[in-house]
């Protein structure tokens, strides 16, 4: 039935999308991975837990997978609209690097997402408030170390 | 075909509080929605899924924080990252900060949270804690009732809630919960409070020991009566005798996350080391 599906106007990465036959429970997650084909935003909990799907909206950090795609108002940023066109590394990314926080990498789209607004709002963050700030991003690789370690060495550039 | 139920539109976008009340009246089954962080995780969590939405996000009049006089009108639309952001309560900034994620704070609503009066949810406890009145609009109008009577009936159908008000308050306010652990996760039971020295009042909030949160009267005028209020102090039995009455206030489950005993006895111990905080605070704070 035609009246089953909704359109939805998405501005994501600077572009903006039109999709016209998306069902009306879909998820902003399910839009951008399925539909417009952005699958550096990860699928993983589904219930707003973990943070692999986080994405920026007008910079805040929310989880993709627990917003309707229909009540998604504002600029979306997922982790290909984040990282520099040319295949350089933002200083967030290079300090991710050099602190060793890469192990399977699934968490690592949504890590750097949340930790570039966390960065972005405390400058010289202390461990504890990078505990703290980047409490929605698990990694299952337990890499928690290495990346308070990066987060935190990112915060003072 | 014709049918003579009326259709409901899969998403439905009201723009006035009248729009969505109105539209509540006609489409009775539509799952009113905040940010949607509990509504889309229940969907994905297996829980049947409404055959429509209703998004409150289009009415500008529920959304922000506004000050009025030394009191504070907090629309239900307000994030919970714009809450903490707004600083509008000490108890409100630690409870805010223990509740769930960053990314959920950045997207769940204030109104969402209070709605349908859950007991593992944060903020009603402490919105009772601080004396606050919720205003709710339905198809009849608006009205404004105190949290203590929100915290026991709740919305009627077709209603949604419009603002929390909170009145002036001074001095001690606390939240205290006990969890697994210090980060994102469920209380398995919360205690707020707040001692005004100026009204000479106690205001307490509890989570996680009954069917929604629940104020304890009883326990709020006996440790009122049990202060020495020019001497800002009291005494250890008192504040034990507090912790007492609030697990009596308490009617906890036993479910996956704990015990009704437990629940009980937290809450007791909870209360008695929040006298023992503000009794520490007035005299060497």
């Amino acid at each position: 039935m035609d009246d089953e599906r909704i359109s939805l106007n998405l501005q994501v990465n600077g572009t903006a999308y039109h999709v016209d036959d998306a069902w009306y429970f879909e998820t902003l997650l399910s839009v951008l991975r399925y539909r417009l084909g952005l699958t550096g935003t990860k699928q993983s909990c589904e219930t707003g837990s973990c943070g692999a799907c986080t994405v920026l909206l007008d910079g805040r950090p929310i989880n993709s997978c627990v917003a309707l795609a229909a009540d998604v108002q504002g600029n979306v940023t997922t982790i290909e609209g984040y990282s520099p066109a040319d295949g350089s590394l933002t200083p967030l990314q290079e300090a991710l690097v050099a602190a060793g926080d890469v192990q399977c990498g699934y968490c690592l789209p949504g890590m750097v997402l949340a930790g570039s607004a966390f960065i972005a709002d405390h400058p010289n963050a202390t461990d504890d408030e990078v505990r703290e700030g980047m409490c929605g991003n698990l990694c299952r690789c337990t890499a928690y170390g290495s990346l308070i370690t990066g987060i935190r060495e990112a915060s003072k550039r | 075909m014709t049918t003579a139920v009326a259709h409901t539109p899969r998403v439905l976008r009201p723009t006035t509080i009248k729009e969505a009340t109105g539209a509540l009246a006609v489409h009775p089954g539509a799952r009113v929605v905040g940010g949607g962080t509990l509504v889309v995780a229940e969907r994905s969590r297996g829980i049947d899924g409404p055959a429509s939405y209703l998004l409150l996000s289009g009415i500008v009049d529920l959304s922000g924080v506004s000050r009025d006089g030394g009191g504070v009108r907090i629309g239900a639309q307000t994030t919970l990252r714009d809450l903490l952001d707004a600083e509008v309560s000490p108890l409100l900034d630690v409870a805010l900060r223990s509740l769930a994620t960053p990314q959920i704070r950045n997207r769940a609503t204030v109104g969402g949270n209070i709605a349908d009066r859950r007991p593992a949810h944060t903020l009603s406890p402490c919105f009772l804690a601080l004396d606050a009145a919720v205003e709710s609009a339905g198809a009849g109008g608006t009205r404004r009732r105190s949290m203590r009577e929100f915290v026991s009936e709740g919305l009627a159908g077709g209603e949604i809630v419009v603002s929390v008000i909170l009145p002036e308050r001074s001095g001690f306010q606390r939240y205290t919960r006990v969890a697994p652990r210090n980060g994102p996760g469920y209380a398995i039971a919360s205690v707020a409070v707040s001692i005004d020295p100026t009204a000479r009042s106690v205001r307490t909030g509890l989570g996680g020991v009954g069917d929604s949160a629940l104020a304890a009267p009883a326990a709020d005028d006996f440790l009122t009566a049990a202060i020495d209020w020019d001497a800002q102090t009291t005494t250890d039995a008192a504040a034990a005798e507090y912790g007492r009455l609030l697990a009596e206030a308490s009617n906890p489950v036993t479910d996956d996350r704990s015990t009704a005993t437990y629940r009980r006895h937290a809450v007791t111990v909870m209360g008695r080391r929040l006298v023992e905080a503000w009794t520490e605070e007035q005299h060497h704070g």
